[in-house]
C-alpha cells in the first residue's frame, strides 16, 4: 500500500510532542498527517518517563521552557478536563537534608517567585514530615509546591493523538520518514509507504530528531542518549507518598524523584547511565541499585519489596553541532543545552524541529504544540481558527471508576462491561474491545495495557494476557499468532502443530 | 439485597470443598462465586496426575479432580454461579459481585469465605535487569497457554525455579517436543517434590542448575537469551526464546487490603492458597471443608471457628544414592532400595514395595496430553501407567485419532494404543 498524499503539514512522529502538535494544527482547519513509524502512538520517550506536571521553579527566569512550564501547569487542570485525562495535582516538596540542599532550595524559591510560580513556601523538618510522613526524619527543610502534579504520560499522548484524529488528522501508522526533499514551496516527505508532500514539516521524532532534520539540513543539534532506571511499586506502597518527592541531595550527582501515580502506584527514579545506543532501554544493576540505596536514605518506610517491575528510560540530550568548514566535521559542544530547542533554519522555511526536548517536554507538549502552530502561521498564509474544531475529546468508559448506576446501566447495554478480565486493574472486557475501537487503536498487547490498565497491575498480566490477546485478535480479525506484544516480532504465542512425542 | 448464611468467593477445590463442608454441616442458602465461566480454578489447567491421592487414594488429574467436587455439589442445595467477580467485601458481609449476565450486585450473607486462590510472583518483581521483551512468562500462566490455549509459547524455554510449577511445566514442554534448556533454581536443592524432579526433569534429561539464578534478559522484540550467574560466580549466556518463572505463589489478598492493619472482621475467613499456599490440593480441599462445617456450626450458635490450620507437612526428600531410587507412587517420596532376602527398605507403605520391583523389570509412568477436537481442547489420560518407550507412540495415537465432539469423562478414545492393555481416556466431559 503507497502512502501519499497532499496536506498542509506532516508532523513526524507520533510522541505527544507530534500528537500536540497536530492537534494545534487542527485547531487551525489545517489538513495534517502524522507519520510515526511503530504500529502506534506513544512508544517512545513519551511513554517511559517520570510522569509529572512541573511547575517551573527550577529553569532560570526568562526562557522559553520556564515561560511554557509555567503557563501550561496554571492551565493544566482545563487541558486534562478537555481531553478526559486523569490529573493529579497532589503538589510536590523538594527535600533537602543538609546545607548544601538547603541553599538549593532557597534559590529555587527565590528563582520561582520571580518565574511566577505560585504558593511556593519553605517548610521546616516538623512541617515536612507532617505533610509527608514517608520521608525521613533526617529531612531539614522542604520547598513546598502545591501546584505540581502527575499525570500518565500515554494517557494524555493518547488522548492527544485521538483528538487530533476526530479533529481530521490523519495517523499513519508504520510508516517511517527516510527522506525530505524541498519541493517547490513545500516538502515531500518519502516514507517507507510512500511519499507524503505537504507545505510545512513539524519534526518530533524523538531520539531520532536530528537525524530527521538532517535528511534535510545541515546538523544544528545532535542528540547524545544516556538512560535511567525507574521502580515501580504496587498500589498499597502507593498509600503511603502523598506528594511528589524530589531529593535535593548533599553531594553533587543525581537525587532521588519519588512519584504517587494517578494509578495509586509509586514510581522511584530516575537513576543516570550511559546508553549503548538510542534504543537502549535495558536495566543496569548499578542504576538499581543506586535507587534502592537512595530510597532507603529519602523514604526508608517505602516497601520496595512491593516492586512489581523495573524500566528504563532513554534521554535524548541535546548538544550544539558544530560543522568545521573545512573538512566537514562535526563536532559537539561540551555542554548539553539545557534550554528547549525549536530549531529552523533559514533555508528551510516552514518546518520546524524540536530536538532532544527534555523535562519537562510532557508538562510543555501542548504548549510546545502551539507554539509550533503559531511559527508555521505566516508561512502557512495565517490560517484563522476552525470553527469546526472540537477540543473535547470523550474519556473511554473506566469501569473501575464508576459509580454503581452508572455501571449497572452500561453493563444492561452492553454486557461485555460486566466480563472481568484483569483483576488487579479491574479491566472489564468492554474496555478492552472498546480500546481496540478508538482511533488510533489498540493493535498489540502492549496497546491495550496503555489504555487499558489491563496486565499493568500486580500479577502483571500473568493472568489476563491469554484473553487479552484472545479477544484482540477477535477485534483485528486475525489469529492470535499474529497479535504481538507491542514492536514489530514481540511475538507471544503460536499456534502449536501438535509436534511432540 | 438478597441475603445468604455463606457466601463462598471462588470457585476451586478450596472454594468447592468449603461450600460442600457447610453445607453438609447443616448450612443453608449457600452461594459459591467463581469470576471465571467454570469451576475449578487452576485444576482445569492441571493435565498431570498427581491429585487425590489421599482423599481418594487414586491418581487422579486436576480436571477429574474438579469434577468429583463439582458433581457432589450438584447433589446439594449450593447455589452456584459463575461469570460472576467479587470487586468488594464490605462491614458486615456484604459482597459486591459484577455478573456478566445480571451486571452489578449487592449480596449479604452472615459468614464470607475467601477462597480466592492464589497469584503469581511476576517477574518484573525479580531482581532481573536488561530488556522487557516479549516471551516472558510465569509458570501458571505458560501452563495455561500451553494446557487451555493450546498455544506454543517458545521453541526453547528456560525456567526459572525449580518449584514443582515449574517442574510439571518442564515436563509439559518436553512432551510436545520442545524440551527446555534447563531450569534454574537459586538454592542449592531442589524447590519441589523429590518425585517431580525425578519424572518431570531427570526422566527428560532437563538440566537442573542449582545455586545458579537468571540476571539479566537480552533481546529486543522477542527474548533472544538470558544470562545465568552460576554457583562459582560464573556467568553463562543461555539463548532461549522463552523464560518461565515459577517463583512463587503469593495468596490473593486483593479482597482483604481495605481491611490491612487490622484483625479481619468475625465473619470472613480466607481458605485455600488465598490463606497460604498449599502444595497438594488434597489438604486444601479438607482445610477447607473442615472450615465450612465449622462456620455451619457456627451459625447455629456453635463455637466460632478455628482460624488456624494444619500446616503442610512438605517432605524434604534427600537424593537417592547408588543403587535407591525414589518412590514416585505419592508426595512422600520415600528412598527405596533393596533389603535382605530380596525385600525393599525404606517404603513407607506397600505401594513403595511394588513400585521398586516393578522399576526393576520397566519403568511406567502416567502419561497425559492435550488434544485438539473441533477447536476444543480435549485433556487425555492414560488409565495405567505405561512403559516410557511406549510415550511416543501413544500420543501419536492420539493425535492421530479422528475424535469428534461431544466426548465424555472416562470415554475412551483410543483402545490398547501400544497394543499394551491400556487405554486411552478423556479427563472431563467435553460438550460440543
Ligand atoms: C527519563 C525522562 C524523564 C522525563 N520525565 C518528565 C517528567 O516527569 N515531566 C515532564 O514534563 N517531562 C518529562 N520528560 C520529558 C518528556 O518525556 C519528553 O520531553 C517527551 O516525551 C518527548 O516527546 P517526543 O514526542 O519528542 O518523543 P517520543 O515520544 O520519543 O516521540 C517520537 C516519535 O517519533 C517516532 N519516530 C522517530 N523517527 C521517526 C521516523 N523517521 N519516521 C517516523 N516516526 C519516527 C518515534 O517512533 C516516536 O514515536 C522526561 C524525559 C525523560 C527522558
Ligand atoms: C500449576 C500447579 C500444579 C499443581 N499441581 C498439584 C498436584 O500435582 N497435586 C496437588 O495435590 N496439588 C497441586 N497443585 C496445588 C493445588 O492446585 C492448589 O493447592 C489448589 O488449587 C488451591 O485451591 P484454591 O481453591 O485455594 O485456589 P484456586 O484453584 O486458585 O481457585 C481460586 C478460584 O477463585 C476464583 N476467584 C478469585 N478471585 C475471585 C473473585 N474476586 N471473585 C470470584 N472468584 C474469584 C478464581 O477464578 C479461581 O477459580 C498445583 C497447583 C498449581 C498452580
Ligand atoms: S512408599 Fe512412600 S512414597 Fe511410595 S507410596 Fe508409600 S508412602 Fe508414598
Amino acid at each position: 500500500m503507497g502512502t501519499t498524499g497532499h496536506f498542509d503539514a506532516v508532523v513526524i512522529g507520533g510522541g505527544v510532542l507530534g500528537c500536540f502538535a497536530a492537534r494545534a494544527l487542527c485547531r487551525r482547519g489545517l489538513r495534517v498527517a502524522v507519520a510515526e513509524r511503530r504500529e502506534d502512538v506513544c512508544t517512545g520517550v513519551s511513554r517511559a518517563n517520570t510522569a509529572i506536571v512541573y511547575a517551573g521553579y527550577d529553569t532560570h527566569p526568562g526562557t522559553l521552557k520556564t515561560r511554557l512550564t509555567v503557563a501550561s501547569n496554571r492551565q493544566f487542570d482545563g487541558l486534562c478536563r478537555e481531553l478526559g485525562v486523569r490529573f493529579r495535582r497532589c503538589g510536590s516538596l523538594m527535600a533537602a537534608f543538609g546545607p548544601r540542599g538547603t541553599r538549593s532550595l532557597e534559590d529555587k524559591l527565590r528563582q520561582g517567585r520571580e518565574n511566577g510560580v505560585e504558593g511556593l513556601r519553605l517548610l521546616d523538618r516538623a512541617e515536612t514530615l507532617a505533610l509527608e510522613p514517608a520521608l525521613s526524619p533526617a529531612v531539614e527543610r522542604a520547598l513546598w509546591c502545591p501546584g505540581v502534579g502527575t499525570v500518565d504520560p500515554w494517557e494524555l499522548c493518547l488522548a492527544a493523538a485521538e483528538n487530533a484524529a476526530a479533529n481530521g488528522a490523519e495517523l499513519l501508522l508504520r510508516t517511517e520518514v527516510t527522506g525530505l526533499r524541498r519541493q517547490g514551496e513545500g516538502y515531500e516527505v518519502e516514507t517507507d509507504r510512500g511519499t507524503l508532500r505537504c507545505r510545512a514539516v513539524v519534526n518530533c521524532a524523538g531520539m531520532q530528531a536530528d537525524r530527521v532534520a538532517e535528511l534535510l539540513h545541515r546538523p544544528t543539534i545532535r542528540i547524545v542518549p544516556t538512560k535511567g532506571d525507574y521502580f515501580v511499586l504496587d498500589t498499597p506502597a502507593g498509600e503511603l507518598v502523598r506528594h511528589v518527592i524530589f531529593h535535593e541531595p548533599e553531594e553533587k550527582g543525581k537525587g532521588l524523584t519519588v512519584v504517587p501515580t494517578v494509578d495509586g502506584n509509586v514510581l522511584l527514579g530516575p537513576s543516570e547511565e550511559a546508553a549503548r545506543d538510542r534504543d537502549d532501554r535495558a536495566t543496569e544493576r548499578e542504576g538499581l541499585d543506586f535507587l534502592r540505596a537512595l530510597a532507603a536514605q529519602v523514604v526508608p518506610g517505602l516497601p520496595l519489596e512491593q516492586t512489581i517491575r523495573t524500566f528504563a528510560a532513554v534521554r535524548p540530550n541535546p548538544y550544539e553541532a558544530l560543522t568545521d568548514p573545512a573538512t566537514g566535521e562535526v563536532t559537539l559542544s561540551h555542554k548539553s543545552i539545557g534550554e528547549f530547542m525549536v530549531t529552523r533554519v533559514e533555508e528551510c522555511p516552514g518546518m520546524v524541529s524540536f530536538i532532544g526536548v527534555k523535562t519537562p517536554g510532557l508538562t510543555c507538549a501542548w504548549q510546545l504544540g502551539e507554539h509550533a502552530a503559531a511559527l508555521l502561521e505566516p508561512w502557512l498564509g495565517h490560517p484563522g481558527p476552525d470553527p469546526a474544531f472540537r477540543p473535547e475529546r470523550p474519556a473511554p468508559v473506566r469501569t473501575a471508576a464508576l459509580a454503581p448506576g452508572e455501571l449497572a446501566e452500561l453493563i444492561a447495554r452492553d454486557p461485555a462491561y460486566g466480563r472481568l478480565v484483569c483483576r488487579c486493574r479491574r479491566v472489564t472486557e468492554g474496555e478492552i474491545r472498546d480500546a481496540a475501537r478508538r482511533v488510533p487503536g489498540a493493535v498489540t498487547v502492549d496497546g491495550v495495557k496503555y489504555r487499558t490498565g489491563a496486565g499493568m497491575g500486580r500479577c502483571q498480566g500473568s493472568r489476563c494476557t491469554q484473553r487479552v490477546v484472545e479477544l484482540l485478535a477477535q477485534e483485528l480479525g486475525a489469529g492470535p499468532g499474529q497479535v504481538e506484544k507491542g514492536e514489530p516480532g514481540s511475538w507471544l504465542v503460536r499456534r502449536t502443530e501438535d509436534d511432540g512425542v | 439485597m438478597t441475603a445468604y448464611e455463606l457466601i463462598v468467593v471462588g470457585g476451586g477445590p478450596a472454594g468447592m470443598a468449603a461450600a460442600l463442608g457447610a453445607w453438609d454441616a447443616g448450612a443453608r442458602r449457600v452461594l459459591l462465586l467463581e469470576q471465571a465461566g467454570r469451576l475449578g480454578g487452576v485444576l482445569p489447567q492441571c493435565v498431570h496426575t498427581g491429585f487425590g491421592l489421599y482423599e481418594y487414594g487414586e491418581e487422579l488429574t486436576g480436571p477429574e479432580y474438579a469434577a468429583r467436587q463439582a458433581a457432589r455439589l450438584k447433589r446439594t442445595g449450593v447455589e452456584v454461579r459463575t461469570n460472576a467477580a467479587v470487586l468488594e467485601l464490605g462491614a458486615g458481609g456484604r459482597v459486591t459481585v459484577l455478573s456478566g449476565t445480571e451486571g452489578l450486585m449487592t449480596l449479604t450473607a452472615r459468614a464470607v469465605v475467601l477462597a480466592a486462590g492464589a497469584r503469581e510472583r511476576p517477574a518484573g518483581a525479580l531482581p532481573i535487569t536488561g530488556t522487557r521483551p516479549a516471551g516472558v512468562f510465569t509458570a501458571g500462566q505458560a501452563q495455561q497457554l500451553l494446557n487451555l490455549g493450546g498455544y506454543d509459547i517458545g521453541r526453547r524455554a528456560v525456567i526459572l525455579g525449580s518449584g514443582d510449577i515449574g517442574m510439571i511445566v518442564a515436563r509439559r514442554l518436553a512432551l510436545e517436543g520442545r524440551p527446555p534448556v534447563a531450569v534454574v533454581e537459586q538454592a542449592p536443592r531442589c524447590g519441589g517434590l523429590a518425585r517431580n524432579r525425578v519424572q518431570c526433569l531427570e526422566e527428560f534429561g532437563i538440566p537442573l542448575l542449582l545455586s545458579s539464578t537468571v540476571t539479566r534478559l537480552s533481546g529486543k522484540a522477542r527474548l533472544e537469551g538470558v544470562w545465568v550467574r552460576r554457583e562459582d560466580g560464573r556467568a553463562d549466556f543461555l539463548p532461549c526464546d522463552a523464560l518461565i518463572t515459577s517463583v512463587g505463589l503469593l495468596p490473593e489478598d486483593e479482597l482483604l487490603l481495605p481491611f490491612r492493619g487490622a484483625e479481619l472482621p468475625g465473619w470472613l475467613f480466607p481458605c485455600g492458597n488465598a490463606r497460604r499456599i498449599y502444595d497438594l490440593v488434597d489438604r486444601a480441599a479438607a482445610d477447607a471443608a473442615r472450615l465450612g462445617r465449622e462456620i455451619a456450626r457456627w451459625l447455629r450458635g456453635g463455637p466460632p471457628p478455628r482460624r488456624e490450620a494444619a500446616e503442610d507437612s512438605a517432605p524434604a526428600a534427600p537424593g537417592p544414592g547408588a543403587g535407591e531410587l525414589i518412590c514416585l507412587c505419592c508426595p512422600a517420596g520415600c528412598l527405596l532400595s533393596a533389603g535382605p532376602e530380596g525385600g525393599v527398605t525404606g517404603a513407607g507403605c506397600e505401594k513403595g514395595e511394588a513400585f521398586y520391583r516393578q522399576e526393576q523389570v520397566e519403568r511406567r509412568r502416567w502419561l497425559t496430553l492435550v488434544v485438539t477436537v473441533q477447536g476444543v481442547r480435549v485433556p487425555l489420560r492414560t488409565t495405567r501407567p505405561i512403559p516410557r518407550a511406549l510415550f511416543g507412540p501413544v500420543a501419536r495415537a492420539a493425535r492421530r485419532a479422528a475424535l469428534f465432539l461431544p466426548l465424555g469423562a472416562g470415554q475412551i478414545v483410543v483402545a490398547d494404543p501400544g497394543d499394551w492393555g491400556c487405554d486411552l481416556a478423556v479427563q472431563c466431559d467435553c460438550p460440543g
